[in-house]
């Protein structure tokens, strides 16, 4: 009965991986190669490419986390202190949720483009004259496209997570802090983040992982050069040279490599997730 | 008379469900006032609304003289201790204790004292970097007191502080809170639904039932004078034997007249508990109080002492018996129609029977 | 008061989505010169492209959500017997079969999917939808895992067990007891795979070769390509079309909860 679900989940992966491995290692008969190297390793982290690249890739990655966490994390906890929680709630928190990336990217071109709806309030308001006067938001170096349209995708992610923490807790615990005087900023602060931080640390570190090695969003939005690791991953797989397969396999490990840290630090978190909303739910947290 | 708390007609509803109606209740400074009902009964609601947490839809709450109705929880200084310790899990004990003087913005060094003091009246000295999960159930709850204690509140407010903790537990509890009250001088109002409770802690009892006060009075007044069935039974295993009104005031069934204080209009019963009833053989009985001829009933073993029913023509009674009892010797005078069942007529009294099922009743009344 | 906090949040919310407003204005105009805030012309060319068999954005729009269903239904056949054992089952080593049912969330399948290629090229899969669903199945199942654990879990087996001691067989247990409690948690679990499997771009691209033509393979060109009332049309296809259909779904299986 287990056998499907271990063919999917532990066999395809990990063959997968494991023959990416000995193809990055320089063995790939396909291509007439038969003896183990480490060069495309070498040549990989010897790229000029790769510092920008993995630069831009940990940018993306960790300000679209610091937007969605904060941003996320207020908006559960407002959730759960001014609404109840109704259907109405739910839809609003679920319709950002199911955006596709190839839609929260077409998103951000639409509205943080350089002719888009934000640098036409610009020019409303007398701050742009002419697109070119708009921030460059897209397409652009630093990756503030990606950054937001990360952002606006991970942001509900991160609330729906925060939110039944914030829920149990101030049902929990908001009625005594209220009568030793606590007022509902001080009970947000003093008790309903502690409690809360393993789902914000939970979210927070799959938001990271995805901003990591997610393919879409960067891809639409952002340059040539450089390009986040999958991209560039993508791009040196898709390229007619030879010797450039290997290489792309060590750039999507790396991107592996990258997401089994972050992997290893989510299951320590998930566990108290699960254990400490119990926990919150039933006013025992001891 | 001055009370610290005034609590007036205080109603509410919820849609068209009315859980509390008009109700009145006012706490004597240093009072410890129980109100005892069964769960639904709106104790809690009733609390709730003194706490500021839930609003009335009618009514007042005055604190010292101060109408505090309209202000919300955090600002009327009256801290409540919960059923569940709800100790928040990331503090320390201290810093659980020193919540509320943080949340005043009391200065550092004051709070530090006043802590350690809380802490120790509660006689958790140097407990206070213990995490919430390293102490026991009993120490949690008594750390949930200081916390309250330490903000030195007028009325201190309690819900079922006791009914998570196991029966020895229970006992110090009471005992630390009718300890602190005397020396820091609070008024405590407190919800529960246990009788032994309410009549062990409280000063006054009132019993709810049905979003009301049904009665409010002293324990022992309460428990010898309960003026309806549901509230005698509520407090303590019972038996009722329906009343008639004669020309001469009130009879039993079988004729038997009974001292006619208590008359009044409705329908009426006459309260024993068990305690006050015993067996005897019916010739020594003559001028010795009230006797009604009675027939051994089931017997019930519950380790201190041997329940008996003894059935009467007037009705079946509860009789608690001394577990030396000589059961078989009842049994051969029962069978010779030589039985009877007496008690002192003084210790007796007189009930409202309007007829009232409640899940309590029927745990606690007469079997 | 309580009624302008409430306000306010579910405004907060709605600014969210709000953003998805100019998707539907771009579908539905030929010209939205700079710099005004709405566009100077009607237009319904988007639409009737969405609606030519040749450019494919239906049979796109049909190719995904085919695609996106037989993925769900595989994934929560194979998932329903290990949700089971991680749900409720007490086991060593129960941590670290959760670790590798979790993993593949973590590690992007791109790379296992150009390992795989020669052997996808092998067994035929490659350049087939079969291919694509095959790996689709490894980032999105760990999804149905989780729910349908979390939601075993939360059944207890007390009534499996009341219902065993009445006389009902293991399967009788399973489609009478277990199966209808456990319908929030599919449908939380279903929604989740079927959207990513929906939106999922790159192992389409990768495995599919160009023969495999979903909606996002056909969308993507014309983001890059800067045609933006195709591109909007395209995005609102692959998004508002599935998200009703979900949110009726989450309607109706709320009683449910």
């Amino acid at each position: 009965m287990l056998a499907p679900a271990f063919i999917v989940l532990v066999v395809l992966l990990w063959t997968g991986l494991g023959i990416a491995f000995v193809r990055a290692s320089g063995v790939y008969p396909a291509f007439g190669m038969v003896t183990p190297s480490g060069i495309f390793w070498r040549e990989v982290l010897g790229d000029e490419a790769f510092g920008p690249s993995l630069w831009l890739t940990l940018r993306i990655a960790g300000l679209s986390t610091l937007a969605a966490a904060g941003l996320g994390t207020a908006l559960a906890f407002l959730a759960a202190a001014w609404t109840k929680p109704t259907w109405r709630l739910r839809l609003l928190l679920q319709c950002p949720l199911y955006l596709p990336h190839l839609v929260a990217a077409n998103v951000v071109i639409l509205t943080l483009g350089q002719s888009g709806l934000f640098a036409r309030i610009l020019h409303l308001v007398g701050l742009a004259a002419e697109p070119a006067d708009a921030p460059r938001l897209v397409y652009d170096a630093f990756g503030w496209g990606s950054v937001l349209g990360f952002a606006l995708k991970e942001t509900p992610f991160v609330a729906v997570l925060v939110y039944p923490f914030a829920l149990a807790a101030l049902a929990t615990y908001g009625p005594v802090a209220r009568t030793l005087g606590a007022s509902l900023g001080g009970i947000l602060r003093r008790i309903v983040l502690p409690m809360s931080w393993p789902a914000v640390a939970t979210a927070a570190v799959i938001t990271f992982a995805y901003g990591f090695s997610s393919f879409e969003i960067p891809s639409v939005l952002g340059r040539t050069y450089p390009k986040v690791l999958s991209n560039w991953a993508y791009e040196l797989y898709t390229n007619v040279e030879a010797a450039s397969r290997p290489r792309a396999m060590v750039v999507g490990l790396l991107v592996v490599g990258g997401n089994a840290v972050l992997a290893g630090v989510y299951f320590v978190l998930a566990a108290r997730y699960d254990a400490m909303l119990t926990a919150i739910r039933a006013g025992k947290t001891t | 008379m001055v009370f610290r708390l005034e609590i007036e007609g205080i109603a509410k509803a919820y849609g068209r469900q009315e859980v509390l109606s008009a109700t009145s209740l006012a706490l004597a400074p240093r009072e410890l006032l129980c109100v005892l009902g069964p769960s639904g009964c709106g104790k809690s609601t009733l609390l709730g609304i003194v706490a500021g947490l839930v609003e009335p839809s009618a009514g007042s709450v005055r604190l010292d003289g101060v109408d505090v109705t309209a202000l919300p929880s955090e600002k009327r200084g009256m801290p409540m201790v919960f059923q569940d310790h709800l100790l928040f899990p990331a503090m320390t004990a201290g810093e659980n204790v020193a919540f509320g003087l943080v949340m005043r913005r009391v200065a550092r060094e004051d709070i530090a004292r006043r802590v350690r003091e809380a802490l120790a009246a509660v006689r958790l000295e140097g407990m206070e970097s213990r995490l919430p999960s390293e102490l026991s159930g009993g120490q949690r709850q008594r750390v949930a007191l200081a916390r309250a204690l330490v903000l030195r509140p007028a009325v201190l407010l309690l819900d079922e502080p006791f009914s998570n903790l196991d029966a020895g537990l229970r006992l110090e509890m009471r005992e630390l809170i009718m300890e602190m009250r005397d020396a820091l001088g609070f008024a405590a109002l407190v919800v529960t639904h246990d009788p032994q409770e309410a009549l062990g802690l409280g000063d006054r009892v009132a019993v709810m039932q049905r979003g009301a006060v049904a009665e409010i009075d002293a324990p022992a007044a309460l428990y010898a004078r309960a003026k309806t069935q549901a509230v005698a039974a509520l407090l303590g295993p019972a038996s009722f034997l329906p009343l008639t009104r004669g020309h001469a005031g009130l009879r039993l069934r079988d004729g038997t007249p009974v001292a006619s204080e208590g008359d009044r209009a409705g329908e009426l019963a006459l309260c024993l508990r068990p305690e006050i009833l015993r067996f005897a053989g019916g010739r020594e009985l003559a001028g010795t109080g009230m006797s009604l001829p009675a027939q051994l009933g089931k017997t019930y073993f519950t380790g201190a002492k041997i329940v008996a029913e003894a059935r009467t023509t007037c009705g079946t009674l509860r009789v608690d018996l001394d577990v030396t009892a000589d059961l078989e010797g009842l049994a051969r005078q029962s069978a010779v129609g030589d039985l009877c069942v007496a008690w002192d007529p003084s210790r007796a009294f007189v009930v409202g029977a309007e007829p009232v099922v409640s899940e309590l009743e029927l745990k606690t009344g007469a079997p | 008061m309580r009624t302008w906090r409430a306000a306010l949040v579910h405004a907060a919310l709605a600014a969210l989505i709000l953003p998805v407003l100019p998707l539907l204005i771009w579908s539905f105009t030929e010209a939205w010169p700079w710099p005004g805030l709405l566009p100077t012309t009607f237009s319904l060319r988007a639409w009737r492209v969405a609606a030519d068999a040749d450019a494919g954005f239906l049979s796109g729009l049909a190719a995904s959500c085919a695609l996106a269903a037989v993925v769900t239904v595989i994934s929560l056949a194979i998932s329903l017997p290990l949700a089971e054992l991680l749900g409720r089952g007490r086991f060593r080593g129960k941590a670290f079969v959760e670790v590798l049912a979790m993993l593949p969330l973590f590690i992007p399948a791109f790379v296992a999917a150009m390992g795989l290629h020669e052997t996808l090229i092998h067994w035929g899969l490659a350049d087939t939808y079969a291919g694509v669903a095959l790996l689709q199945l490894v980032p999105t199942t760990p999804y149905m895992v989780r729910s349908l654990a979390t939601g075993f879990a939360l059944l207890g087996t007390r009534l499996e067990d009341q219902a065993r001691t009445l006389g009902a067989g293991p399967w009788q247990v399973f489609s009478r007891i277990t199966l209808p409690r456990l319908v929030p948690a599919i449908v939380l679990g279903s929604t989740f795979v079927f959207l990513a499997s929906l939106g999922e771009y790159l192992l389409a691209l990768l495995v599919g070769g160009g023969a495999v033509r979903t909606l996002p393979i056909v969308l993507y060109p014309f983001l890059a390509s800067g045609d933006r009332a195709i591109s909007s049309m395209g995005s609102l296809l692959l998004y508002a079309g599935p998200l009703v259909v979900l949110l009726v779904i989450d309607l109706k299986t709320r009683k449910y909860v």
